[in-house]
């Protein structure tokens, strides 16, 4: 490779502007960044993750052509028309479809499972997800709460609860 | 918590005795900050081969033969030349770092996820299943390969979905790495005085990056990617430079990004070209691009060609048969060009390469200009705001072209030709992936920009000094 030639004049003076420039322009931008840095949404608080280090267990309620796999996501096989998914306080539902996709909605965003909510914790919000016929693919991401919640299985339910305090499957 | 350090100091002590092979070239403190990246090289390429014909990946047997095969060599290197009390002293402080790392890491809880995230979560646990490629989504093989998912495989070794100190390993060894790059680059270029000042600002200004550090927390190959483009192009530039052994790292480095991301064959082959027209001798070049050679010969000739959805199409534009035409084509140009009869021609291969891309894009642009004006609005509006780089890139790219036209930099080019491709391969990707960049912090063409930073704060001082060292003259 062969070396540059002698720099012209005008060259070489920009090159010493800029050795000498250099430090205090990325000091600058530095310190602007971490002036900024609080200011930008989600950077100063991250979301803290389970207390587990776990991510989630699933356990289908009802047998009919749900395939279950893993816990924090899920695939659904031929899922049924109105059949109901339910996901923690705050999850991110992500839909990717193979074949035959068909729509599904948060029906109800504010369920609140009662009966388990001295047991594992306070103020859950627990959105429904109404599945309908197709393939669907699900990949669930907690929300900012620690605790999941089990919640009363209704049929046609699939149910997403932590790892520690699932059994796994659940009973309707 | 145990199980994730023992993880993490394995990996260190296997990169650090893989290195041993490099003799004084890479001196103990740099095996140290290389000894993360590596020692997960090494782990790849045995869980590359365990895949490939045990069809499965058992994460502790192929950790723990990795580790084997990289002691056994430091063993051989010890008998050779004996250990010398630095050498232990650095290897020791690098599994301190990562004890430190992980305990950090796991107490305070900073892991990010995304949809993203949970797909290569989801292929970490394929992968552990009997018949592990195969049990892959077809898709994901090709657009997220198998390097995170098989590191992530580890976790269950420690009973859980992941290890939250995967990222932040890379991020504090490559961050370390950086800081010795630095130093020892600019160590004779100015004053003691005006070189602190100038390797401080750097480090301030890296560290300040505010999506670098989020990447060290987020579950993706961005941080991995951003430690591997670093290791190779400083490495390449060291190996030219009189270290010749640098190259062996380097070529690793290259090796395994492949195994990371869709993109990494067209990266590679841009590090590659630039080494063919450089004065690279026979060995550098076969060290820088053996590895590559093999791992697309390989992963994308064995595993992806079979694998993944249209693995098997046969076309230029094809992801599997292109990246493979890519990368060879590049191998053999890097070791043809060391002969001396092409070599008059072959010096300015790189800057061939360079303007045949820049057509490619123009090409790309005249066919369709929609794309290309999405991505230049979005890009915009990401450096500017929405991509949450605050002043990073401004700064850094008003800078990046002065410092272009004012570099003297000995094999310059080994700086300028990669960072000037890996720019127009950015805004190539958008018609290559079939979809403009968009507006946001999570969109691809905004967390990419993390690889490359790195390196071009690197050459940004480079720059200054062999300009500060003109002007002493």
């Amino acid at each position: 490779m062969p070396k540059p030639d002698q720099p012209s004049d005008w060259r070489r003076r920009l090159g010493a502007f800029y050795s000498r420039f250099l430090p205090a322009a990325l000091v600058l931008a530095a310190v602007v960044n971490l002036a900024l840095t609080p200011f930008l949404p989600g950077s100063g608080a991250p979301i803290r993750n389970h207390e587990d280090g776990s991510l989630t267990e699933l356990a289908h309620v009802e047998q009919r052509a749900v395939d279950v796999r893993f816990g924090f996501y899920l695939e659904l096989d031929d899922a049924t028309d109105g059949g109901v998914l339910v996901v923690p306080a705050g999850s991110f539902v992500n839909h990717e479809l193979a074949e035959g996709f068909a729509d599904f909605e948060v029906v109800e965003a504010n369920y609140d499972p009662t009966s388990e909510a001295s047991e594992f914790g306070s103020a859950p919000v627990i959105g429904l997800v109404e599945t309908s016929a197709g393939d669907l693919s699900y990949s669930i991401i907690p929300g900012e709460g620690d605790l999941w919640w089990l919640a009363q299985p209704a049929e046609g339910h699939v149910v997403v609860v932590p790892e520690s305090v699932a059994p796994a499957p659940v009973s309707p | 918590m145990i199980q994730e350090a023992a993880v993490a100091v394995a990996l260190t002590i296997s990169g650090s005795a893989l290195l041993t092979v490099t003799g004084r070239d890479v001196t103990p403190a740099a095996r140290c900050w290389l000894s993360v990246p590596i020692g997960a090289a090494g782990y790849l390429l045995m869980a590359l081969v365990s895949l490939l014909v045990l069809e499965t990946l058992d994460p502790g047997a192929v950790l723990i033969v990795s580790l084997g095969v990289s002691v056994l060599l430091a063993v051989v290197q010890m008998i050779r030349r004996g250990i010398r009390r630095e050498e232990l002293a650095w290897m020791l402080a690098g599994a301190g770092l990562a004890l430190i790392t992980v305990l950090v890491a796991r107490y305070f809880h900073l892991t990010r996820l995304t949809p993203d995230s949970l797909r290569y979560l989801l292929a970490s646990n394929d992968l552990v299943l009997p018949g592990g490629l195969a049990e892959m989504n077809r898709t994901d093989l090709m657009t997220r390969q198998i390097g995170l998912p098989a590191l992530h495989s580890l976790s269950d070794l420690a009973g859980r979905r992941y290890l939250a100190s995967l990222g932040p390993l890379f991020g504090a060894f490559g961050f370390a790495l950086f800081v010795w790059l630095a130093v020892e680059m600019t160590r004779e270029g100015t004053n003691r005085r005006r070189r602190m000042l100038l390797v401080g600002a750097a480090i301030l200004f890296l560290a300040s990056s505010n999506r670098l550090v989020y990447d060290s927390f987020y579950i993706n190959t961005h941080i991995q990617m951003a430690a591997y483009v670093l290791i190779a192009v400083a490495g390449a530039w060291l190996a030219v430079s009189g270290r010749s052994r640098w190259s062996i790292p380097a070529g690793l480095a290259l090796g395994v990004a492949l195994l990371f991301r869709p993109e990494a064959p067209l990266v590679v082959a841009i590090v590659l070209v630039t080494i063919a027209a450089s004065r690279a001798s026979l060995k550098v070049r076969l060290a820088l691009s053996l590895p590559a050679a093999v791992m697309v010969g390989v992963w994308y000739g064995l595993g992806l060609w079979r694998y993944a959805a249209g693995g098997d199409e046969i076309s230029v534009t094809a992801p599997v048969f292109g990246s493979m035409v890519a990368v060879g084509l590049a191998v053999v140009l890097c070791l043809v060009t060391v002969s001396s009869r092409v070599r008059l021609w072959g010096r300015w291969l790189d800057v061939v390469g360079l303007g045949g891309l820049a057509l490619l894009l123009l090409f790309y642009i005249a066919t369709d200009p929609v794309v290309f004006g999405t991505s230049v609005e979005a890009t915009i509006r990401n450096l500017a705001r929405d991509g949450f780089w605050l002043l990073t890139w401004v700064a850094a790219i008003g800078l990046l072209v002065v410092a272009l036209v004012v570099e003297t930099i000995p094999d310059g080019r080994l700086w300028t030709v990669p960072i000037l491709g890996f720019a127009i391969l950015y805004w190539a990707l958008p018609y290559i992936r079939e979809g403009a960049w968009r507006v946001g912090a999570g969109d691809s063409g905004n967390r990419i920009l993390a690889h490359y930073l790195a390196v071009t704060v690197l050459f940004l001082i480079l720059a200054a000094v062999h300009n500060a060292r003109n002007e002493a003259r």
